[in-house]
This record gives C-alpha cells, structure tokens and sequence, in this order.
C-alpha cells in the first residue's frame, strides 16, 4: 500500500513546529534551516520551506534581517524566532509531546 | 533550466503580489539558488507551482484580515450575489452604450450608408437642449436652429465608445476572474500544495 500521500499530510502538519524548532536554537538562514532540518530526517521539503518562512514571518512569529558577509558572495537573509513565535513553539511542543505520547500507547496496544 | 531562468519565472509566476512582497520573495530565492546551485531548481519544484503557493498564502492573509468565520463567510456570499446582479447588467449596458456610440461614430464616417446622424440646439427653446435624430434620409434640419458639427458628433460618439468599451470589457473581465477562475483556482490550490510539499 502506497503511504507517500499520508506521509506528504504528516510532514505538512510538523513542518511548522520542525521551522520553529530548529529557530530555536538560535538565528538561521533559509539553506542552514533547511539543513538542521534534514538532518534529522526528511522532514521539511525544500519547496514549502521558503513558503512558510514568509507566511510565519508575515504571521509575526519570525523576524528576519539581511546579512552580508565575507564568507558569502551573496547577501543571507537570517530569521529568528520573535516573542510570540518562542510562545508558539512552546505550545506547539507541548501539544506535540503530548500527542505521541497518545501515539506510542496506541501503538502499543496494536498486533 | 538554469536559476537565472527559474528566478524569471518564478517572478512572472509573482506578478499579482504588491512590488515589496515580490522584490522579497525573489531576492530570497536568488540567494537560495546563488547557494545551492542548479540543483535547487529541481529540488524547489516548478516555479509556477512555487508562485502559485506564495500567491495562495498571500490571499489566504488576506481573506484572514478581512475576517474569517461563518458570519464572515456568509456575508462574503451574499456580498458575491449582490455584486453578480449589480456587475453585469452594469457591463451590459456599458456594452450597450459602447454600441450605440459607436454606430454614430461610425454612421458620420459612412454617412449615408449607415443612416444620418444630425444633432442640433433651437434657440428659441429655453435652456440649452441637444436633439439627435438618426434617419435614413437626407435629415432636414428645421430653419433657425444650430447645426451641431459633425467633428463634434464623432469626437462625443467615439469617446463615449471608447470609455464605455473599456469600462464594460474592464467589469466583464473582473466578474469572470472573480466568479468563474477564482473559485477553479481555489480547487486546485489544494493540489498544488500537496506538489510543494512532496518535494
């Protein structure tokens, strides 16, 4: 049974709190976000990145700023997470914590 | 396609934002794709469908600021109806003035082919008044009144077309955006975002 559209609905529902999380340790460009992310496993797609950077910075939950350094031929533009989006991922953590918690238990009671 | 050609049609793809907002958003993916090179332009997907999931954002705030919720959304469909009665009989009839305008304008040039068209001002009539008369035949214009110049009937004639055309084709167009596209663009947004974040 082919599972990539349910997998697809999954990785739409945490990208959000996988950007925010990855925010959360500190400020970070588009291509590092992506790659933090990555790292961890193919959890955000490259296309929806930049996508929801926008909406969340539209939203106030980001900040952004343009950098131009030596170590770049071009200029980067860095977010960081604003007040109200370390409050999101707060939340958003907790309710996550909480739902695989539920997750593992039900599992477990499967064959 | 090369980035260059990508960041073009990317912001083709853009054009209905405001400037800022799409100056933002290409400068970002130029940045993107100075850094990761010609493979990002496969791995962002189509820039079409990447546009296309900006603009869906966008709108989706937009529709978020002007209020969200059922009374909202009830209103938004009572304000679309009203706006259907009122738009396009309002285009119609600018059609219909855009017509008549032009047949005058046209009948002056083509005089008699298409008919006679004189318009005249009686002094001895109180107040200014303005008579048109269309006939077939050779008009006879009573004795004593002002001929209006037939330069003026074509230059009124064509600029009421003018304008009446461009105000009727302006309204057809946007009662079809809005009432035909806009809701086939709101059914197939949910496929271009499943294509975004397949990756």
């Amino acid at each position: 049974m082919d599972i990539t559209a349910w997998l697809i609905q999954l990785r739409k529902g945490a990208a959000e709190l996988v950007v925010l999380s990855v925010l959360s340790r500190g400020e970070a460009y588009g291509l590092e976000i992506l790659d933090r992310a990555q790292s961890a496993g193919d959890l955000v797609a490259e296309g929806a990145l930049y996508q929801l950077l926008n909406r969340l910075e539209r939203d106030g939950k980001l900040s952004s700023r343009w950098v131009i350094d030596g170590s770049s031929s071009h200029p980067r533009k860095y977010y960081a997470l604003t007040t109200e989006g370390a409050a999101q991922f707060a939340a958003m953590k907790g309710a996550f914590a909480d739902f695989s918690r539920s997750m593992s238990a039900i599992l477990e009671q499967s064959k | 396609m090369t980035p260059d050609d990508y960041l073009r049609r990317l912001e083709k793809g853009l054009k209905a934002l405001p400037m800022g907002e799409r100056v933002r958003i290409v400068d970002e993916m130029r940045s993107h794709l100075a850094e990761r090179g010609g493979v990002a332009v496969e791995a962002l997907g189509p820039p079409d469908v990447l546009a296309a999931s900006f603009l869906d954002d966008y709108q989706s705030a937009r529709g978020k600021a002007v209020g969200a919720g059922a009374m909202a959304r009830n209103l938004a469909v009572v304000g679309r109806i009203l706006l259907l009665i009122v738009l396009w009989p309002t285009a119609f009839a600018f059609m219909l003035i855009a017509l008549a305008g032009g047949y005058v304008f046209l009948a002056q040039l083509f005089e008699p082919a298409l008919g006679h068209v004189v318009a005249f001002t009686d002094p001895k009539v109180e107040g200014k008044s303005v008579t048109f008369n269309i006939t077939s035949e050779t008009p006879a214009i009573p004795p004593g009144v002002i001929d209006v110049a037939p330069w003026k009937i074509e230059l009124i004639a064509f600029a009421v077309f003018a304008i009446a055309l461009t105000l009727g084709v302006w309204l057809i167009r946007f009662t079809i955006r809005r009432f035909i596209v806009r809701p086939a663009f709101d059914a197939a947004r949910a496929k271009r975002m499943e294509a975004i974040h397949a990756g």
